[in-house]
């Protein structure tokens, strides 16, 4: 199951959270509609939209539009529905301004039994109005815009952000909000819907929604009145807007009213829908445009394509680039030595195979010693970003490659040692590699230049230095305390 | 509705024996598959509404009481959960209401169903963890399930099957419909009985971590969020106590939250935060874990100055995002020796 397996049409809806197009299913070569959610754009919590996809998947029948399958292709849910392409009833007022009794009747029986199989399954659709009726290509009629939150079922962008539409809400849908109503609410909605196909629009619709809301449950229900219309249909939404949701009729009694039980064969709602088609190539030119284009679909590795080139190794590494190259560059090579600290150099040690105690260091990025021979960990392209290294010491750096590492020399003291270069510089330079942040690093590097200054201002001050440690050292640092 | 009734079997025993039957034929087959489909469903209309009424009738405790019986000893929710598939559509969501109502069903303190399941027929269960295996019916045997292990001893018994960690094979089916369905079951399974839980973390500390790991690996964008979102879950829990301790001393753990942090998902990286938030605020943290905390501080810091929560309008994501913040800002400069 991929998108490839579709053929993606014209965008036919837009919504709040994704957009809708119409597309074709390769295989059968039957016609969708397949609903684009961007799961990264939507607010709504991805288990809202599983739980309504889990819904929709629980409901079969004639009278509702269906649901096929869902995949995720990238951040995107793409939700495969049934394609409806004779538009909405809403669309069908548009064009013919109202309808008569019989096509009216003949929607409104086929929304009851939408209605009777949700009921019977325990759920409600909680906004039914002609917007939310729709008509297949073959006259046929089914209920959208239903579930748990509308969301996918969705077929144009909701204004407000309520459930249900309030001209076509029932009062006590106002009065208790999203709790203390059942499936009568729905009765009371097609009431208004009947209403509103065969007037135009639905009562009060001339009033600003928000402020009839609370007048809704505070009137008395609107009537069908007039010589135009039959007895049939008056009593019919008569029945529907009893404001006592007990008393209100199911839509399983409903469906055995007059209204709905003798319906002419004549109705042709086809003609109805191909004038209505013509009358809007004629007034309404441009196409949808989505909100979120479809991007085309890649195959990748998330985690391949990190936005951030963390660190994860817990051995010391500059960063990452190199580790990764420090990495192929052991598994390959036995002779690269893993780095050995002034604090694993017992008396006994042998550094020997260290070309220089700078070479050593755990980055083999920079070298003190650009003369030194390049160590195995040290490809060219890396050396050359040489704008991060540190202040080069001193020209008699260079020849630190000798055999010896300064702590091997220090206890020794056969030969003499440049305490400066050998050892303290040596020192900071490990600092210098340890530190992160580049602040640490100019800090370190200030220090290295000052020692240098001070060593010029008094030669010898480095050495005593050392020494001082190196007494603190034998005496163990833990015993100083002061 | 009375012509639904003619030719109908009396009492609530017969009702049952003759689902049974029609179940069993409708097991062996043949050509009238159709015609045994639709008695089931009549059937099962009519055990609705012994359980709850209907326009007329109100429930009577004792044709429950009665059917109840039948129910149990004759297996009929065994023979129901076995021909699943071959219930039409419809008559499935028939079972899952004669399962829940059954299972609420008490006797003083004892749950007689609960009993039944555990005791007499655990066939039933076995067959429940395996509902995502059918694509059919895996959304009914997973709404079943999951009203089954409101019960802890259930929840209990599914917990120490092994077949309980194919859900995290289940969970990544390629029908988003099961893999989503088998999420939630999952979800409810190690989260609904928190002692019970914290035990069961304790003793599968390694395969735990490993499973929801590799589902945090997933390429599935829902996949990958929904597992973020459960581990999230279980480290808010208190009583996972040793599942936490474990789990943020362990360095490959943050690395697989550290790459939520950079993916490009804005929702991933918030999910992610969530957990990674508790690997700073730690208060004793592993060497290793502090090692790695050190090593990143500067892209930490780099991430947080471009961690864009503004559009969430979450006061208290702010607030952590600053306090975690402020912990790394703290962190030392230098690493240590290793």
């Amino acid at each position: 199951m991929s998108s490839n397996e579709y053929e993606i049409h014209q965008c036919i809806g837009k919504g709040n959270f994704g957009d809708v197009y119409k597309a074709t299913q390769k295989s059968s070569n039957s016609v969708v509609a397949i609903k684009v959610i961007n799961l990264d754009e939507s607010e709504e919590d991805i288990s809202v939209l599983i739980q309504e996809i889990h819904f929709l998947s629980k409901l079969r029948s004639n009278y509702i539009t269906r649901y096929y399958e869902t995949f995720i292709s990238d951040m995107s849910m793409w939700i495969v529905m049934e394609y409806c392409g004779g538009g909405s009833c809403a669309d069908l007022l548009k064009c013919h301004k109202k309808l008569n009794e019989e096509t009216t009747a003949f929607i409104i029986r086929d929304v009851l039994r939408g209605l009777n199989y949700l009921h019977e399954e325990n759920n409600l659709h909680r906004d039914i109005k002609s917007a939310n009726i729709l008509l297949t290509s073959a006259g046929e009629i089914k209920l959208a815009d239903f579930g748990v939150s509308g969301e996918i079922t969705m077929t144009q962008l909701k204004r407000n952000t309520f459930v249900g539409t309030p001209f076509w809400m029932a009062p006590e849908v106002i009065v208790r909000q999203k709790t203390g109503y059942n499936e009568k609410a729905d009765i009371w909605s097609t009431g208004i819907t009947t209403i509103e196909l065969v007037t135009g629009s639905p009562p009060l619709s001339q009033y600003d929604p928000m402020k009839i809301l609370f007048e809704i449950p505070k009137k008395r229900p609107p009537l069908l009145t007039g010589l135009d219309f039959s007895e049939n249909i008056k009593d019919f939404v008569r029945y529907c807007l009893i404001k006592d949701p007990k008393k209100r009729p199911s839509s399983s009694t409903l469906l055995h009213h007059k209204f709905v039980k003798n319906i002419k064969r004549s109705v042709n709602i086809l003609r109805l829908i191909e004038e209505k088609d013509e009358w809007f190539a004629k007034h309404q030119k441009y196409a949808k445009k989505p909100k979120y284009p479809l991007k085309p679909d890649v195959e990748k590795n998330d985690d391949m394509n990190s936005l951030i080139k963390w660190e994860f190794n817990t051995r010391n590494s500059f960063n990452t680039r190199i580790f990764e190259m420090e990495q192929t560059l052991l598994e390959n090579s036995p002779n690269v030595i893993p780095s050995v600290r002034i604090s694993s150099a017992d008396q006994n040690v042998s550094v020997s195979p260290l070309k220089s105690p700078v070479s050593q260091a755990k980055s083999p990025s920079f070298s003190i010693a650009p003369t030194s021979p390049l160590s195995p960990l040290t490809p060219g392209p890396v050396t050359s970003s040489s704008s991060e290294q540190p202040p080069q010491s001193s020209p008699k750096a260079a020849p630190l490659s000798q055999e010896q590492s300064p702590v091997d020399a220090v206890h020794r003291k056969s030969r003499p040692v440049n305490f400066l270069d050998d050892v303290l510089l040596y020192c900071l330079e490990g600092l210098y590699n340890r530190a992160r942040a580049p602040s640490t690093k100019a800090t370190v590097r200030k220090l290295m230049q000052n020692f240098m200054e001070y060593e010029a201002e008094q030669p010898g001050l480095t050495q005593a230095f050392i020494e001082e440690v190196l007494i603190l050292k034998n005496v163990g640092i833990s015993s100083i305390s002061r | 509705m009375a012509f639904l009734f003619k030719r109908n079997p009396k009492t609530p025993q017969d009702l049952i024996r003759a689902l049974n039957e029609q179940i069993a034929k409708l097991d062996l087959g043949g050509d009238n598959i159709k015609k045994y489909q639709d008695e089931c469903a009549r059937y099962l209309k009519q055990i609705k509404v012994i359980l709850h009424g209907d326009d007329e009738n109100d429930p009577q405790p004792d044709q429950i009481s009665l059917l109840a019986h039948e129910v149990y000893s004759t297996d009929c929710l065994y023979n129901l959960i076995y021909n699943l598939k071959k219930l039409d559509f419809d008559s499935r969501k028939d079972v899952v209401i004669l399962f829940s109502t059954l299972l609420r069903r008490q006797i003083g303190n004892a749950s007689p169903t609960v009993e039944y399941l555990i005791n007499g027929k655990p066939e039933i269960l076995i067959w429940l963890i395996k509902g995502p295996e059918s694509s059919e019916t895996g959304l009914v045997c997973g709404q079943i399930l999951r009203d089954c292990i409101k019960f802890e001893v259930i929840n209990r018994f599914i917990l120490v099957n092994p077949l309980f960690w194919n859900y995290f094979k289940y969970v990544q089916s390629p029908v988003f419909e099961i893999a989503t369905d088998a999420f939630v079951s999952l979800h409810d399974l190690v989260t609904t009985h928190k002692k019970l839980v914290s035990e069961f973390l304790a003793n599968n500390y390694d395969n735990f971590t490993t499973s929801i790991n590799q589902l945090i690996q997933s390429n599935n964008y829902v996949t990958k969020r929904q597992s973020v979102r459960l581990l999230a879950e279980l480290v808010l829990q208190r009583q996972n106590q040793y599942f936490l301790n474990r789990y943020f001393d362990d360095t490959n753990n943050l690395k697989l939250i550290m790459l939520l942090l950079s993916n490009k998902s804005k929702n991933l990286q918030i999910e992610g935060f969530h957990i990674f938030k508790f690997f700073v605020a730690k208060p004793k943290k592993s060497q290793r874990i502090l090692d790695i905390l050190i090593k990143n501080k500067e892209n930490f810091i780099a991430f947080f100055q471009n961690f864009n929560i503004t559009s969430f309008n979450d006061s208290n994501l702010i607030d952590e995002r600053d306090y975690i913040l402020t912990e790394i800002q703290k962190l030392p400069d230098i690493e240590r020796i290793n």
